[in-house]
């Protein structure tokens, strides 16, 4: 009895704390103290991602909570605050606090088999443990696990869902079915918000895209060098929250011209001191573990290096303020994980020859079915190039997934057939 | 004389034989719409997957759907190894990945192979959307396989889905007020078969039967009323079934199973395609008919409308007073199993014990299944005591 009104105290406590603005406030500063000796690109998503939570708590503006298919050129433009919870479950599963929501999840009948994001999500969610959402919004171009779960999010806030329903084909009148949603959608938000339509933040958020845009693709090129002078492993972590939710917003520029001044540098340093690596990597899948593991020190201790990942490749054209839905709906469609197979192969190709690549390492992510379903093609397409693959079966925020000795052997084992 | 002639009948024995010289086209997802396959004098045959998911196992994941991944089997060294054409629905992601699967690994010559993009809402823009992509479908079809679908054939092929849609439902109603004696497996067995035999055949073979359930001293018709009037009404949800012996089982244990909420269940016949009367009807009204009539059925638990579902299932349990659910969802089905914990928590706030059931094509009903079962038509049978 005692235990469970202490239990009941503790969880309304954090729930309070967890809603409130100091709370973020005071993590901006002592992040900031922490983290002084960082890199200025890592510093300024600190600062991005708790500016982001304590606009979250102080409910100025409307919050939204989307998902990262959702481009968030549209989100800035509407003037919302946008909010990943995929990203914020990556954050959590760094923290090592991911477990402790999965098995929240889990007792309310989330199965094991999802998707590791959504169970710390959903955990974090009935736990109401985060600043609430106003509305949501997700696109379904990638997985049908996104859709759903964002579904039920609206359901749990009670809060409208709007839904970009990505076609599967990528011809003119996908396009213009897309577009029509973005429009009405936009129209809707901004009726409902009691406000008219701002061109001019739509300009505004194009133009911060498209010059961000520009850094990425540099950043890229630079990337193409050997020795490489950014690991995949760190693009994966704070670059990747930057990539999904920073586009179109004056830090996300901030942001990638400095991290591609740090890149320039380090690859001029790097330069000099080319002997370490023997083994270029190309990471297939959106995300990497992100819970303690030893991964990473499996390949370096193999002298292998991740050259490149998949998520970060460019895959759309600058936006056209001119003609903003269909400019919004080519970027969702023309990703290159969505539609058939043949767009992520050849994408693959792409970035095989352009970073020089040994060897290909497919993270199996245990409940994303659309990267996974596919992996056998590509090992398949793979083999008549010539390129080894590995599977590598594990999990992104479930460290209860992640077996140390098992995925070291598999590692060293791909690492010393490469060489 | 149903169970004999129905469990007997494998489609591949007949193949030659049933369809007429006409080219088969399988299909897989209760979205397909096959009166325009029908029109083109094609042979729709559903896939069904019987066969061991992880004789897939060379080409897709083995933490991937076991239906996809058996349906995969039955192509390349199943049943359905001679099957050329395939429309499949962009169902969900395990459905695209199955697409890509096939084209990549089985890929018999001139064989046409197509995915249907599906929207999941059914807004106005997804009505325009779905009936240019049918449009463009008709299209397809008619280049490939040299023929004309012209009005009156779509509209004949419309006909004819109805009739079998009506006499499906009205045997369901037979089967669900125990006027026949007809077991929900067996019910279900007929649904099934309905999905690989051609609609001529197979309409006769309702109609008779049909007929003789007006003939007392028949013995498809005893009237069962007594024996099953106690038993406690259960509803089923999810996506497909794959092994109907579990249905066989909670009969066993006492249940009576009122409505299948299930792709081979009554979403694959609920409803009528209605054409509207005295209207000149050319290919494009015909076309828009049929979009209305797919996007705005029952939806399945892959379709974005949770809310609209859920209305339908509170509905039945308040029609049919239904005592328990039983979701029955394959593994790594994410569509379904994003809903459980919303809809289970609703059923109850409305006192209506539910229960989760996993398939993952295992060759038995596994013991701990049974013993779910079992336990909760005991915990049911004890509500209704106390």
């Amino acid at each position: 009895m005692v235990d469970k009104l202490k239990d009941t105290f503790i969880t309304n406590w954090i729930r309070k704390i967890t809603k409130n603005t100091k709370t973020y406030k005071l993590g901006k500063l002592f992040s900031r103290l922490y983290f002084r000796k960082s890199t200025k690109s890592f510093k300024i998503w600190l600062n991005f991602l708790f500016q982001q939570l304590i606009e979250a708590a102080q409910k100025r503006r409307l919050v939204v909570w989307a998902n990262i298919y959702t481009p968030s050129e549209f989100l800035y433009s509407l003037n919302l605050i946008p909010i990943y919870p995929e990203l914020i479950s990556g954050v959590i599963a760094s923290l090592g606090w991911g477990d402790y929501f999965i098995e929240e999840a889990e007792s309310k009948l989330y199965s094991t088999d999802l998707c590791s994001f959504y169970r710390v999500a959903a955990g974090l969610i009935l736990k109401d443990w985060f600043p609430s959402p106003d509305l949501v919004i997700s696109s379904s171009q990638l997985c049908d696990g996104s859709t759903k779960f964002f579904n039920n999010i609206s359901k749990y806030y009670n809060c409208k869902h709007y839904l970009i329903d990505a076609p599967y084909y990528s011809d003119q009148k996908a396009e213009t079915y897309l577009a029509r949603q973005i429009k009405d959608m936009n129209k809707q938000i901004y009726l409902d918000n009691g406000k008219d339509p701002d061109q001019n933040k739509i300009k505004e958020t194009f133009h911060y895209s498209n010059l961000t845009r520009d850094y990425i693709i540099k950043i890229n090129q630079l990337r193409e060098r050997v020795p490489s002078p950014l690991s995949g492993w760190e693009a994966m972590a704070y670059i990747l929250y930057m990539f999904f939710s920073s586009l179109g917003s004056k830090k996300g520029l901030e942001f990638y011209r400095t991290l591609y001044q740090e890149v320039e540098e380090k690859s001029r340093k790097v330069e000099k001191n080319r002997n370490n690596e023997e083994k270029r990597l190309l990471w297939l899948h959106q995300i990497r573990p992100y819970y303690p593991n030893e991964i990473l020190k499996n390949i370096q201790d193999h002298k292998g290096v991740i050259s490149f990942e998949e998520v970060s490749y460019l895959y759309w054209s600058p936006l056209d303020d001119r003609a903003p839905w269909k400019s919004l709906s080519r970027k969702i469609i023309s990703n290159f994980g969505a539609g058939p197979i043949e767009r992520r192969i050849n994408q693959i190709d792409d970035l095989i020859n352009k970073y020089k690549i040994d060897g290909v390492i497919h993270f199996s992510q245990r409940g994303c079915r659309q990267s996974c379903g596919g992996a056998f093609i590509i090992k398949d397409y793979l083999k008549k190039r010539k390129i080894p693959m590995l599977i590598l079966d594990g999990d992104g925020a479930d460290s209860r997934n992640y077996s140390k000795g098992q995925t070291r052997t598999r590692v060293e084992a791909f690492l010393e057939m490469l060489s | 004389m149903v169970k004999k002639w129905f469990l007997k009948n494998n489609w591949l024995n007949k193949k030659n034989q049933l369809s007429n010289k006409r080219p088969i086209i399988g299909w897989i997802c209760t979205y397909t719409p096959k009166e325009i396959l029908l029109a083109a004098d094609l042979l729709p045959v559903r896939i069904l997957p019987r066969i061991d998911p992880s004789l897939a196992n060379t080409y897709m994941d083995s933490n991937f759907c076991p239906f996809a991944r058996s349906c995969l089997g039955e192509l390349m060294e199943g049943d359905y190894k001679e099957l050329e054409h395939l429309l499949l629905i962009n169902s969900c992601d395990a459905i695209r990945r199955f697409y890509d699967a096939c084209r990549y690994y089985h890929h018999p010559k001139n064989s046409f192979i197509c995915l249907l993009d599906l929207p999941r809402k059914d807004s106005t823009q997804a009505l325009i959307y779905f009936q240019s992509n049918l449009e463009l479908l008709v299209k397809r079809i008619e280049e490939f396989f040299q023929i004309k679908i012209s009005e009156n054939l779509l509209l004949q092929a419309i006909s004819n889905s109805n009739k079998v849609r009506k006499l499906l439902t009205k045997l369901y109603y037979l089967y669900v007020s125990d006027k026949i004696d007809l077991s929900g497996e067996i019910f279900l067995q007929i649904i099934q078969q309905g999905m690989i035999l051609p609609i001529k055949e197979y309409q006769t073979f309702l109609e008779k039967e049909l007929k003789d359930c007006s003939q007392p001293e028949k013995e498809s018709f005893n009237n069962k009323k007594s024996k099953t009037k106690r038993n406690p009404k259960l509803l089923i949800s999810g996506t497909w079934i794959d092994d109907l012996r579990l249905i066989k089982i909670i009969e066993d244990y006492g249940g009576k199973i009122v409505f299948f909420d299930l792709c081979n269940g009554n979403r694959s016949f609920q409803g009528q395609i209605e054409i509207p009367e005295g209207k000149v009807n050319n290919k494009e009204s015909i076309l828009k008919t049929l979009t209305e009539f797919y996007l705005h059925k029952l939806p399945c638990p892959r379709m974005v409308n949770l809310e609209k579902r859920w209305e339908y299932l509170n509905q039945l349990i308040q029609d049919y007073q239904i005592e328990g659910v039983v979701f029955y969802n394959l593994k790594f089905c994410d569509t379904s199993m994003y809903e459980l914990p919303i809809l289970r928590e609703r059923l109850k706030k409305k006192s209506i014990p539910s229960l989760f059931l996993e398939g993952e094509f295992s060759a038995q009903i596994s013991g701990r299944n049974r013993t779910r079962i079992q336990a909760f038509l005991e915990v049911l049978e004890f509500g209704r005591q106390t």
